[in-house]
């Protein structure tokens, strides 16, 4: 792991951002940590939503001068809209109890809204529209989408006060989610996905129908990737599910393979569904998932 | 190992067995709490796995198990041998030692080591010493028990059987000094004995021993006529021991020269002369009756030449010279004789004519006969001498009273007895016959030994008849001891002998005759007619005790009693009872006719053909179509009934019907058939003993109800018997009279104990008469060349059932009420060796002067003065014909014999693998002490436990491995 002091990186580790208390300043700090020395957005493009007219001011650009209100009061009026952002984003942070796994310095839950955090804020910088939802077996809290830096707090705030508690139940949150977003936007989805998988692209469905620009932020903890318990254990079911009291390492390989078996599956579905997949571990440095994420989306814009 | 189970700390270790799964359990009881999302592919895993998982984790588990049951082996093991305490250092072993202490034992290899004492049995004490003292030194633990084969119910060392803890003594420096004490002074018996009686016992103590190794030795010089002569028990026993109980077999061979190595080879044995056999007989002449010649002689008188038979045998191979066999007589040397040369093997008899003269005491004669000079030519030198007795009186006179004794026409009763009594010359007996007028001239008859009285009629005034007189004599000669011996005839007059001799049972004849009135009143004839059937051959006779006169048993009783013909005698009142004292001595089968039992055995046919369907192929119905056969034309078979007696017996001692008879549903039948057997074979006796005790001294009287000559009857073509005159008389009535003679007359009174060659073996029982003899017999040893007598022991006889039980009463007979009948058994064992014995009965002890019948109480005073003081002498001898071959076993014959044994025994152990067994082990221990010093080095260097050892490390490996494997030990990343 590359620690040395002179690497600016080693803030962003998950050690690092955990030490960050505050979900903004951990997001500020992530985000400007990562954004410093990266020229371009990949977030750009006008917003389409007329809010007011204001009256024209010389410098201003005469393509926003409205014509047709000139043309009948001879006056000159700029049209303004009401973000200066073309892109209108929904992050869906998953906050069921599942999502409370962690053993490591950040828990699946934290490092969701540490990551959600982290893409609202940098959204918002660029002046993008960012909504939050969170939810559970149901909706928990929603945030609509704004452009306003101000916003920042409303999304952190529903991030922060949620606790994760309930069964994931993606189709009918994904079903409403759809419906309640108007036009074309981006969805963010962060959850560990442990729910019934058929729900799942069944939400997905519904909203590459709506032509929305789904990516799938799939949360899993590093333990349940690599499953390095030793000494017999009780494994207490979350979200509804049986105990077991096993030897970890008899198991392993079982469940490596089931959890392979899974994770193939959501990635197929996802991609058949030209939905943007990236698996996150929790061990993961929050940097790289953004670059990997900003790289992927600089990919599909220079391809549209 | 298995054997381990039986050890409590062992069953202590097995519960360490517990250990891995309460580990298991701890271990699912402290576990790790986490909060699972991923339950779903946790489930999933655990779903495909259980079963592979559940068998991986059971084998870890059993692994584990066995490791912990092989530890608790390899700390059990040691501690066992420690003897359970675990405070000693060795192992814990129990020794069954079995001693020969046979005769053959004596053989000593030069006559300078039999001076020093030194001989093959003291080889074995010593060996038996120095194993003790080794043993009592060394780290393990030794617990002994040493047998004798004479006596293995009671331990020279170690506790016997009975006690609680019968595991032996165990051996320490202090009681191996004492064994050492012990077997010095133990000398060997003088019996030829078998080693099963010791290896039973032996077998008996090593399954008393719970734990411990277990180990067999056997000291003996291994001489082929014991050890092949032993039968299969012996060697099922042992290769048993061996195999199936794991008893370590150690044969000690103790005879010299040194056993060979080679197991095929016979090794070296000594030679050996014996006397074998030591008889006197009556001087063979020619004119000498053949049987009576080969009767051992018993009494002699003076000036009559006898003959001394001695059999020498030489039972080694070499040939022997010279050899001087000398017979003396109260340790005087009376003659000798020189063998010339005595090849191995040869069996040689050398006959002394001897005689006594006239100066000679009488008395009883010990004699012997003893080759000389065997010390320096023998090895084993206890069988070169043989004893016997011989009994020499001065003249044995005896009275004869018979009617016709100044009648010189046709052939008199006293004639047969003289001829009987005196035909031989050699029997020393004198008579003396008188009619019975000529009694009341004699004021005494006490020089007469037996008086006989032949057919008298009775008390009276007619020619055969007894005077007042005459009748007073031998009244008073009875009363003082003297014995009568009456045979009866056609003058006896049965009312004058019923008035006047009989008396009501004070008289001097011993029971009252039946009188029946002649139709016409004039002559009272009382005999009872039987007519002979030549074709009868069953038996007539039933010899009731075997009695110095009738010492006939077996075949030859059965011989007699079918082919002697009693055919008139008379009848004793059936409404007698039989007073103390009174004997049947011979009785006659029923003579009735067979028709009268016709109808009821037919009965008792039909009866049984009924149920004897039960007894499987069958067998019953046989004896049933016997019994209806024997009773077919029964008008013409007369009083033959042997057919039917058969046909009974047969039935009732049917082996196949033993369980048939056992059900009690057919007890009734059972007894029904007892019944008429019963009943046929009740007959009247015909000749009785009795005691008459009037005087201080009983007298002994003996009545013949039929005379001694074959006497014609009238008018019939048979005479009253045909005892004397038959083809048997020969081989019956001289020998019944010579012995009635030798009973009546000689102070010794079971002749059959005279009999010179009398082999000494396990303790030789006697049967004492209870009416006769007190239970206490007393036994003096008389020393060669010893006049003098010593009190060895007192011997208390114990009751036995008689040999033959009264008949059981017949129907519509009056039969007495008989006392509870039993004998005494009397043990007799020869302590100190092979020599002269006496032994004396009826011995008053006069403790302090008082009259025993005082301090006996009442009860006794009747016995006491009933039973006369009697001295039976016995000469005890060696079995020199078993014991005197000292020819040795080859270990390949033993080997064979313990193969064969372990094949029939109760393991049945494959031939093929019995026989392996048997060659793979050494059974002859070469060096006791030597093998000793290595089983100890062995026990010490558990090299037998190192295959414990590998298997353990072995699994050791195995379960880290599996381990590994099973719970997906992570290796380092």
């Amino acid at each position: 792991m590359p620690t040395s002091a002179t690497d600016s990186r080693r803030f962003l580790s998950p050690q690092a951002v955990s030490r960050v208390e505050r979900l903004d300043l951990r997001a500020r700090h992530v985000v400007e940590g990562f954004i410093s020395g990266m020229h371009k957005s990949p977030f750009f493009g006008h917003s389409v939503e007329f809010v007011q007219h204001r009256d024209y001011t010389p410098g201003d650009d005469i393509r926003h001068l409205d014509w047709k209100v000139w043309s009948k009061t001879d006056r000159f009026y700029v049209k303004q809209f009401e973000a200066e952002t073309n892109l209108r984003a929904m992050l869906m942070v998953d906050v069921s109890e599942s999502m409370r796994y962690g053993f490591g310095p950040l828990s699946k839950y934290s490092y969701a809204c540490t990551l959600a955090a982290s893409l609202a804020y940098m959204l918002l910088n660029q002046g993008d529209a960012v909504g939050c939802i969170t939810f559970d077996g149901q909706l928990r809290h929603a945030v609509p989408a704004r452009s306003q830096m101000t916003h920042l707090d409303a999304v952190l705030q529903t991030l922060n006060v949620s606790k994760p508690t309930d069964k994931t139940n993606l189709e009918s949150i994904l079903s409403r989610v759809t419906e309640s977003l108007p036009g074309r936007g981006m969805v963010i989805l962060i959850s560990d996905l442990f729910t019934d998988r058929a729900s799942f692209f069944k939400g997905l469905d519904l909203l590459a129908h709506r032509r929305h620009d789904v990516i799938v932020f799939h949360m899993l903890d590093t333990d349940e990737v690599n499953f390095e318990f030793q000494g017999t254990t009780k494994f207490l079911g979350m979200e509804a599910m049986p105990e077991l009291v096993c030897d970890p390492r008899a198991l392993r390989d079982g469940y490596l393979e089931a959890m392979k078996e899974y994770l193939d599956e959501v990635r197929r579905g996802c991609a058949k569904r030209g939905v943007e997949y990236t698996l996150v571990r929790t061990s993961d440095y929050l940097d790289a998932v953004l670059a990997r994420f900003l790289s992927a989306r600089m990919a599909l814009r220079g391809r549209k | 190992m298995l054997d381990s189970v039986m050890n409590p700390i062992a069953w202590w270790g097995l519960a360490a067995l517990a250990v891995p799964i309460i580990i298991h359990l701890i271990n699912r009881l402290r576990y790790k709490r986490i909060e699972w999302a991923a339950m779903e592919f946790l489930l999933k895993a655990m779903q495909k796995n259980k079963r592979k998982l559940l068998m991986e984790q059971l084998l870890l588990l059993l692994l584990r198990c066995l490791l912990i049951a092989l530890v608790v082996l390899l700390i059990v093991r040691p501690l066992w041998f420690l003897g359970g305490t675990g405070s000693e250092a060795g192992s814990l072993h129990h020794h069954v030692i079995l001693l020969d202490d046979s005769f053959s034992m004596l053989d000593a290899d030069v006559a300078q080591q039999r001076a020093e004492g030194m001989n093959a049995f003291k080889r074995g004490t010593q060996l038996l010493s120095e194993l003790a003292a080794a043993q009592a030194t060394s780290n393990a633990t030794h617990h002994w028990t040493v047998l004798t084969w004479s006596n293995p119910g009671v331990p020279e060392l170690g506790t016997p059987l009975t006690s609680e803890k019968s595991e032996g003594t165990r051996l320490t420096t202090e009681v191996a000094t004492r064994l050492k004490d012990r077997l010095d002074d133990l000398k060997p018996s003088a019996l030829p004995l078998t080693p099963l009686a010791s290896l039973q016992e032996a077998a008996k103590y090593l399954e008393a021993a719970k734990d411990g190794r277990k180990h067999l030795h056997i000291v003996s010089d291994f001489r082929k006529v014991t050890w092949l002569g032993a039968g299969d028990e012996v060697y099922q026993l042992l290769a048993d021991l061996a195999k199936q109980n794991k008893v370590k077999v150690q044969l000690h061979d103790v005879a010299q020269p040194t056993r060979s190595t080679v197991v095929s080879e016979v090794s070296p044995s000594h030679g050996n002369l014996g006397v074998v056999q030591l008889l006197t007989k009556p001087r063979r002449t020619p004119d000498s009756v053949s049987s009576l010649a080969d009767l051992p002689l018993r009494t002699v008188t003076p000036r009559l030449p006898f003959d001394v038979h001695v059999t020498v045998k030489n039972f080694g191979t070499a040939e022997h010279s010279k050899v001087k066999v000398t017979v003396r007589s109260g340790g005087v040397v009376k003659a000798d004789r020189l063998i010339d040369r005595i090849s191995g093997g040869e069996e040689r008899t050398i006959v002394f004519n001897l005689e006594y003269g006239t100066d000679e005491p009488v008395g009883l004669k010990p004699i012997s006969a003893q080759i000389e000079d065997a010390e320096n030519r023998d090895h084993l030198i206890a069988d070169d001498v043989r004893y016997a007795f011989l009994e020499l009186r001065s003249r044995i006179q005896v009275l004869i009273v018979d009617p016709e004794a100044r009648t010189s026409q046709g052939v008199s009763d006293w004639l047969y007895l003289n001829a009987a009594l005196t035909g031989t010359a050699r029997t020393g007996i004198q008579a003396d016959v008188i009619t019975p007028r000529e009694l009341s001239a004699r004021r005494t008859l006490s020089p007469y030994a037996v008086v006989y009285l032949l057919n008298i009629a009775g008390v009276g005034r007619s020619e055969g008849d007894l005077d007042e007189e005459g009748l007073r004599t031998l009244d008073q000669y009875v009363s003082t001891g003297g014995s009568l011996v009456y045979f009866l005839g056609p003058r006896t007059n049965v009312a004058s002998f019923n008035d006047r001799l009989y008396q009501k049972g004070r008289g001097i004849f011993p029971v009252p005759l039946l009188l029946k009135p002649d139709p016409d009143g004039r002559k009272s004839s009382a005999y009872i007619d039987e007519e002979p059937d030549k074709d009868d051959y069953s038996a007539k006779l039933r010899f009731l005790k075997v009695h110095p006169a009738f010492p006939f048993t077996g075949e030859i009783a059965d011989t007699f009693a079918r082919f002697i013909h009693i055919n008139r005698y008379f009848r004793i009142d059936p409404q007698w009872k039989p007073g103390e004292g009174y004997e049947p001595l011979v009785q006659l089968v029923n003579r009735r006719p067979l028709l009268l039992y016709r109808d009821q055995a037919r009965a008792l046919a039909d009866e049984l053909s009924t149920v004897a369907g039960e007894v499987p192929d069958n067998k019953l119905m046989h004896y049933v179509g016997k019994i209806t056969q024997s009773v077919e034309d029964a008008d013409k078979k007369k009083s033959r009934k042997g057919e039917l007696m058969e046909a009974l017996t047969g039935a009732l001692g049917e082996p196949a019907a033993a369980n048939f008879w056992k059900d009690k549903k057919h007890t009734a039948l059972q007894k029904k058939l007892h019944d008429l057997l019963a009943v046929l074979q009740l007959g009247d006796p015909v000749i009785v003993e009795s005691s008459v005790s009037k005087g201080a001294k009983p007298g002994r009287v003996i009545a013949f109800l039929m005379p001694v000559s074959p006497t014609a009857i009238q008018g019939k073509d048979y005479a009253w018997h045909d005892m004397a005159n038959g083809d048997l008389a020969q081989f019956f009535f001289v020998p019944m009279i010579l012995g009635l003679q030798e009973h009546l007359a000689s102070q010794s009174q079971a002749s059959e104990l005279l009999t010179s060659s009398l082999i000494q073996t396990q303790p030789l029982e006697i049967r004492l008469d209870k009416d006769r003899y007190h239970s206490q017999v007393e036994v003096w040893y008389q020393a060669q060349g010893d006049s003098a007598l010593d009190k060895i022991d007192t011997i208390n006889g114990t009751r036995v059932k008689p040999l033959y039980e009264p008949p059981p009463p017949a129907a519509g007979e009056v039969t007495p009420k008989v006392a509870e009948q039993y004998d005494w058994l009397v043990k007799i064992r020869a302590l100190k060796g092979p020599g002269f014995y006496r032994l004396k009965f009826n011995q008053v002890t006069a403790a302090a002067g008082q009259p025993a019948s005082e301090v006996k109480g009442e009860s006794s005073i009747k016995l006491d003065t009933a039973k006369l003081p009697e001295e039976r002498p016995l000469a005890f001898n060696l079995d020199d014909r078993t014991e005197g071959d000292l020819t040795r076993l080859a270990e390949d014959q033993l080997r064979d014999a313990l193969a064969d044994g372990l094949s029939k025994g109760p393991a049945k152990v494959p031939v093929v693998e019995a026989r392996e067994f048997v060659q793979g082990k050494t059974w002859f221990v070469a060096n006791a002490l030597d093998a000793q010093a290595s089983e100890a080095l062995q026990s010490q260097s558990w090299s037998e436990y190192s295959w414990v050892l590998l298997l353990f490390i072995g699994l050791l490996i195995l379960e880290q491995y599996l381990a590994m494997k099973f719970s997906h030990h992570i290796g380092p990343r």
